[in-house]
């Protein structure tokens, strides 16, 4: 608890930031709102002056911005001059897809890592260590969109195993959600299957050298044990960090993904919207996106003193 | 020692026989551990001494089968535990047979405390895990057990002490865990490798008497390796002085102190503080530094730097011989020998 009340200002700070930064952003692009909505050529001026004070454009950029973060503390990220649509509405209308392929992605990358850094770490410097690593800088050096179309060449055109596009909803059919989101995951977990995995093998080699380690071999611990044990939990401190940063990482790598896919999501929004010069949609997106990044990367900052009793017992 | 010794003693505990390691180092071959020979009865201390990079630390892993796999270039010898009524020759044990004698026949308490415990598991756990691999006690059992462990090695307050990680206790108290853990199964033979050279002055004395008090209760044999003559002076029953990863010097403990032969061995007695000497009197440090064990040269190790050092020494390498009952020496021109200074 005394933890959580010690970040709490270092994570309002960061939040304030990472407000003013996104509106900034948004509002220093070249290019008048008003113009671009209005369409470039042929409008009067006045016609521009009126959107512009409709959309409050006429007033000083501090007093737009807390007039900006004060609905967006309510949840209101205004409507998109575009659609109509309100921004929180299509955010949130898109989210559950995004969290899905970024956690499953996740879970897939973690679920063969664990094992294969365990594996290279272990027999570190041999034949099957460097096969492990090598496969890892192959996975690593190839972007996710030739990944994903590898994939749906291979698992969906050739073996029919999964759709290769479009998305059924959880509550239309568990299964069928399950598969459709499968091979987008997939592709997403790749990448971040070659990080965690060099992360944690060398975390591990270097616990294993821990006189810990030597202890519970004299204790007479079998090998998979003392892996299992005593040295994957002292070695994944780095790992959690980035399994953390990557949660907010996986939504940058679900834009191009959900495009491909034709996925439903906030990344395929993002995308969108940028293309549609939708400024208010994206200005809400970004923010939207960095706040989640900077209370996951909280949440893992406390899931620390879980993984470690001397960071639990520093008050 | 001759073999018709061997046959008159009794079977020892533990007998090691021309045991050489050489490990794979980034410089080069390192020959860590070159002809050591010696034999442990039941119920009693060797005490070995020797610098920092004798060949101590690996002389014990390799007894325990704890020697890192990979680096191992050559591992000979013999290394004979007699437990169950068997001998067991251990150096032709597989892994998994060794590992079923570590903890229960074999075990080990390391040099630091601060790093010897896992800082993310509580000490009931890292003391219960032992007793639940071979003794099979189930958790509640083992934990029970644990507690006795805590209490035995003299830990206050044992109850709150199992729900405590390591670097709750102080470097004393956590050398009485790591003493616990190796003590959980009740093992025939104890090495304990620099047990409190990692402790404050004042904590030394009270591990040292422990571990020589259980050490004594439960009949096991304990090798007690140190760098300090001092330490096992008035403990152990035998001393092995150990030089460049050979022992140069083997006598009881009182034979030893009264009728050093080896050079070495003097040169080691001269740098131990005492107590006696006034406050400010300098230590007699040997000068020169221990030799490096990469390609070492011919002859005998200490000759850079012993006074009483001939042409013969640089030339051959002593063997161990006899020089008296129950002491040997490898020296050409042991101390009180005439020739020397001749
Ligand atoms: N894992 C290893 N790989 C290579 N050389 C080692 C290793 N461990 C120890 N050595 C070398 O073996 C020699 C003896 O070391 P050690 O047994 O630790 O000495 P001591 O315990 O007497 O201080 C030293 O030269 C040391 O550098
Ligand atoms: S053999 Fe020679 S050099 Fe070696 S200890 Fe004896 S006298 Fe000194
Ligand atoms: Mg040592």
């Amino acid at each position: 608890m005394h933890l959580v009340l010690r970040k709490l200002p270092w994570l309002i700070g960061t939040l304030l930031a990472v407000s003013f930064f996104t509106f900034l952003l948004v509002s220093l692009l070249p290019g008048d709102p008003a113009v671009m909505i209005l369409g470039a050529g042929g409008v009067s001026p006045e016609a521009v002056a009126a959107l512009r004070a409709e959309l409050g454009l006429d007033r000083p950029l501090l007093v737009r911005y807390f007039d900006w973060l004060g609905s967006a503390l309510t949840g209101d990220f205004g409507r998109s001059p575009m659609t109509g649509q309100s921004v929180m509405d299509a955010i949130l209308s898109r989210l559950p897809v995004t969290i899905q392929l970024g956690v499953m992605a996740i879970i897939i990358a973690l679920l063969l890592a664990v094992p294969l850094a365990m594996l290279s770490a272990y027999h570190a410097g041999s034949r099957l260590d460097r096969a492990i690593s090598g496969l890892g800088f192959a996975l690593m050096s190839i972007p996710s969109f030739m990944m994903a179309i590898f994939l749906i060449l291979i698992l969906a055109v050739s073996m029919n195993l999964f759709p290769a596009t479009g998305w059924v909803p959880f509550s239309v059919s568990p299964a069928a959600n399950l598969r459709s989101a499968a091979l987008p995951a997939l592709s997403l977990a790749m990448i971040e299957l070659a990080l965690y995995m060099r992360l944690l093998r060398t975390d591990l080699i270097s616990t294993l050298q821990q006189d810990y380690i030597t202890l519970a071999r004299a204790k007479g611990v079998p090998n998979w044990q003392i892996m299992l044990r005593h040295a994957l939990r002292p070695s994944s401190f780095s790992l959690m960090t980035v399994v953390g940063l990557q949660l907010g990482g996986v939504i940058s790598g679900a834009i191009i993904i959900e495009e491909i896919f034709a996925l439903p999501g906030v990344g395929r929004l993002l995308y969108q919207s940028i293309l549609q010069r939708d400024l208010l949609m994206v200005q809400g997106i970004v923010l939207f996106i960095a706040t989640a990044y900077v209370v996951v990367n909280f949440l893992v900052d406390l899931s620390y003193s879980l993984l470690d009793p001397r960071v639990r017992h520093a008050d | 020692m001759t073999d018709s010794q061997h046959q008159t003693q009794k079977l020892p505990l533990l007998r090691v026989e021309d045991l050489t390691v050489r490990l794979r180092g980034e410089a080069g071959i390192v020959h860590a551990v070159s002809d050591v020979s010696f034999q442990l009865q039941r119920g009693q201390t060797l005490g070995i001494v020797g610098e920092s990079g004798s060949g101590k630390s690996v002389m014990a892993r390799a007894l325990m089968g704890l020697l890192p796999r990979r680096a191992t270039q050559q591992l000979d010898g013999r290394v004979s535990l007699a437990v169950d009524g068997r001998v067991l020759e251990l150096l032709k044990l597989s892994e998994r047979e060794f590992r079923t004698l570590r903890g229960p026949r074999l075990a080990m308490v390391f040099q630091d405390p601060m790093t010897a415990l896992n800082p993310v598991l509580t000490l009931g756990v890292q003391i219960a895990e032992p007793l639940q691999l071979h003794l099979g006690l189930n958790k509640a059992q083992a934990m029970a057990r644990a507690l006795e462990l805590l209490a035995q090695v003299g830990i206050p307050d044992p109850e709150g002490r199992l729900r405590q990680y390591p670097h709750q206790l102080s470097g004393g108290m956590r050398q009485r865990v790591v003493i616990a853990i190796a003590l959980a199964c009740d093992p025939r033979v104890l090495l304990a490798d620099e047990p409190t050279t990692a402790l404050d002055v004042t904590v030394q004395r009270q591990v040292l008497d422990l571990l020589l008090a259980l050490q004594r209760e439960r009949q096991m044999g304990m090798v007690l390796i140190t760098h300090d003559l001092g330490v096992v002076a008035n403990r152990a029953d035998h001393i092995a002085v150990m030089y460049a990863g050979r022992i140069v010097e083997y006598a009881p403990t009182s034979r030893l102190f009264s009728a050093m032969r080896h050079p070495y061995t003097e040169a080691l007695f001269k740098s131990v503080p005492r107590l006696s000497d006034p406050s400010h009197t300098r230590l007699h440090a040997i000068p020169g530094r221990p030799p490096q064990l990469i390609d070492p040269a011919p002859g005998c190790a200490f000759a850079p730097r012993c006074p009483n050092v001939q042409q013969r020494c640089r030339r051959e390498t002593p063997a161990l011989t006899q020089a008296g009952d129950e002491h040997l020496h490898a020296c050409f021109y042991p101390i009180g020998s005439r020739e020397v200074g001749a």
